[in-house]
């Protein structure tokens, strides 16, 4: 019965920006103008930037996946088609990105750490001062790296424990052990 | 179960995933435990505030700089040829991030391979584009009457060239063969001009009468201009009429077709229809079928301010089968209004698991990409498998 429901996609980029001119934009930017890019960087950096500060947990690193996104977004932007909002398929490029960026880490790190299990022992966020408590963002980027990439991606972007498991290479269960630390250790970090 | 084996099972609660042999006696535990109680709410409130974190957040400086400073060459698929044509049966329609990420981190066998393609994809559209540039003109037939090109009788078959218009009056009817793509019936009392018979741009330009188009090309290469909007093609077959004041309607018998006027987009599907007014641009897409109230007052709300209380009738006369219609309005409608269109959109379909209206009106593009895949409104998916 519903073979046929179209999306309404100029719409939904009309939550950041004059949908007209982001639909020319894409396409000025397919061909080459930087001015027409930069638009759509301007639109499009608060989100991009969110998920990146939330995910690395590093305010200086962010601001260079942030950049990162970007320059690959201008690279492939010819392959965008328009079949999703672009802010959709941006998004989902950053958060590839992002989780490329972990991978990466993670083989970094290998050597010293297995990550493809819990962290061997569960850290405090830190005590906040009497009578006050902690920000959640602040709290979130205290998290241990793994617990807070999956608690982001599942519980603040909707990404499921298997698309999740899957672009970290990680178990399925694995990611939702992560995720249940994750709340836990937040929930402890923001009481009163 | 006691206060431990319950605790480990909260998460589960709070996502829904708890199996139902264990729901009962986590319930029963729950109401006489304060402790195990008061836990479940600490999460529910993580999750609550994790919810209600803004969805953007501005960098401390302008990135801008060392991103332009960054640009180089767009890769092959940015060229003219690669965001438009593609076989459409091979795999992907429209490459995933995923996929453009892995691409980008690929050895050097892939990228060989990559750029034989690439050099194969040029080279064939450079083929394609000396055949088509030999033929500036489009083929025209006569189907009954005498329609005119400009100001010549068509006998049987001839040629319209840019700049050239044909006009049918009561009695007569025309088939244009459009490039390689498609063909396009010209219907009575029709007046037709060519504007543009380029590879990647098929125009033509529709000032009254009524066209039927079947394009059999990838998406976005053949545009019909009318005076209140332009039909995008995405692979489709329609009907598409104008009257002598701009105004048009359009019917979709296959695939889907976009509508875009002044920065207002429409995606028509098959089985539906578009209504355009000049200086308004596109309404509201809705089904063949829908009921004459709902169209009066989609009419209204789209075109004659008719605002919540056309928006109200809209809504109570939706049918299941007018998801569609109520999905594309839940953008549409004001902020105040589009809870309520949402939720009678709620009631006519159920929900996607894991979606919440809030989310969704938030632009949550999870859940927004949920929705449409439960409405099987995946143009992707139509594309991929369209033949």
């Amino acid at each position: 019965m519903f073979a046929h429901v179209a999306a309404p996609e100029v719409v939904l980029e009309a939550k950041h920006h004059s949908t007209a001119f982001l639909s020319e934009a894409v396409r000025r930017a397919q061909q080459g103008d930087r001015s027409a890019f930069e638009q759509l960087y301007r639109d499009h950096v608060g989100r991009v930037y969110a998920l990146c500060v939330r995910t690395c947990g590093n305010r200086s690193r962010a601001e260079e996946l942030t950049q990162d996104v970007f320059v690959r977004t201008w690279e492939m932007i010819g392959s965008f088609r328009g079949e999703s909002a672009f802010s959709s398929w941006l998004h989902r490029l950053a958060v590839n990105v992002v989780l490329s960026d972990y991978r990466s880490g993670t083989r970094r790190t290998a050597r010293v750490m297995t990550t493809d299990d819990l962290e061997p022992y569960d850290r405090s966020l830190g005590t906040p001062e009497p009578g006050t408590t902690l920000d959640l963002e602040e709290a979130i980027e205290k998290l241990p790296s793994q617990a807070r990439l999956v608690f982001v991606l599942h519980d603040i972007e909707g990404y499921k424990h298997e698309e999740i498991a899957e672009q970290m290479g990680t178990a399925v269960g694995t990611c939702k052990a992560q995720l249940h630390r994750a709340r836990k250790l937040l929930r402890e970090a923001l009481e009163p | 179960m006691n206060c431990t084996e319950v605790q480990l099972l909260l998460n589960d609660v709070l996502d829904g995933t708890l199996p139902l042999g264990q729901q009962k006696s986590v319930e029963l535990h729950l109401k006489d435990c304060a402790a195990c109680r008061q836990e479940l709410a600490a999460l529910r409130s993580v999750l609550d505030k994790a919810s209600a974190l803004p969805v953007s957040i501005d960098p401390p400086r302008d990135l801008w700089e060392g991103i332009d400073a960054r640009l180089g060459p767009q890769k092959i698929l940015a060229g003219p040829f690669s965001t438009r044509w593609e076989p459409p049966r091979s795999a992907n329609a429209n490459p995933s991030p995923e996929e453009v990420v892995k691409s980008m981190g690929s050895s050097l066998r892939i990228k060989r391979s990559f750029a034989a393609a690439a050099a194969l994809v040029v080279g064939l559209g450079c083929f394609w584009f000396a055949s088509q540039s030999s033929t500036p003109a489009w083929r025209v037939a006569r189907l009954e009457g005498t329609p005119r090109v400009d100001s010549e009788a068509l006998e049987n078959t001839g040629t319209i060239r840019v700049g050239e218009q044909l006009i049918t009056d009561d009695s007569s009817r025309a088939k244009i063969t459009v490039g390689a793509i498609g063909q396009v019936n010209v219907e009575p009392n029709s007046r037709l001009r060519l504007l543009e018979a380029k590879m990647t741009n098929h125009r033509l330009a529709l000032d009254r009468g009524t066209i039927h188009a079947r394009i059999w090309a990838p998406p976005r290469l053949f545009f019909v201009e009318t005076p209140s909007a332009t039909a995008i093609d995405l692979g489709c077959e329609y009907l598409l009429t104008v009257d002598e004041d701009g105004a048009s309607v359009l019917h979709v018998t296959s695939g889907w077709v976009a509508l875009e006027h002044g920065g207002r987009e429409s995606i028509v599907p098959s089985g539906a229809m578009c209504i355009t007014r000049p200086g308004r641009g596109p309404g509201t897409p809705f089904e063949e079928d829908a009921p004459e109230k709902l169209r009066k007052a989609l009419e209204q709300f789209d075109f004659e301010e008719g605002g919540t209380s056309a928006l109200a009738t809209v809504l109570a006369e939706a049918r299941t089968a007018d998801a569609m219609t109520l999905w594309n309005l839940v953008f549409r409608a004001s902020m105040e209004d589009r809870v309520k269109v949402y939720n009678r959109l709620a009631t006519l379909v159920s929900e996607p698991e894991g979606v919440t209206c809030e989310g969704v009106l938030d632009g949550n593009s999870r859940m927004i990409a949920a929705w449409q895949r439960h409405l099987h409104l995946d143009f992707k998916e139509w594309w991929r498998v369209w033949q």
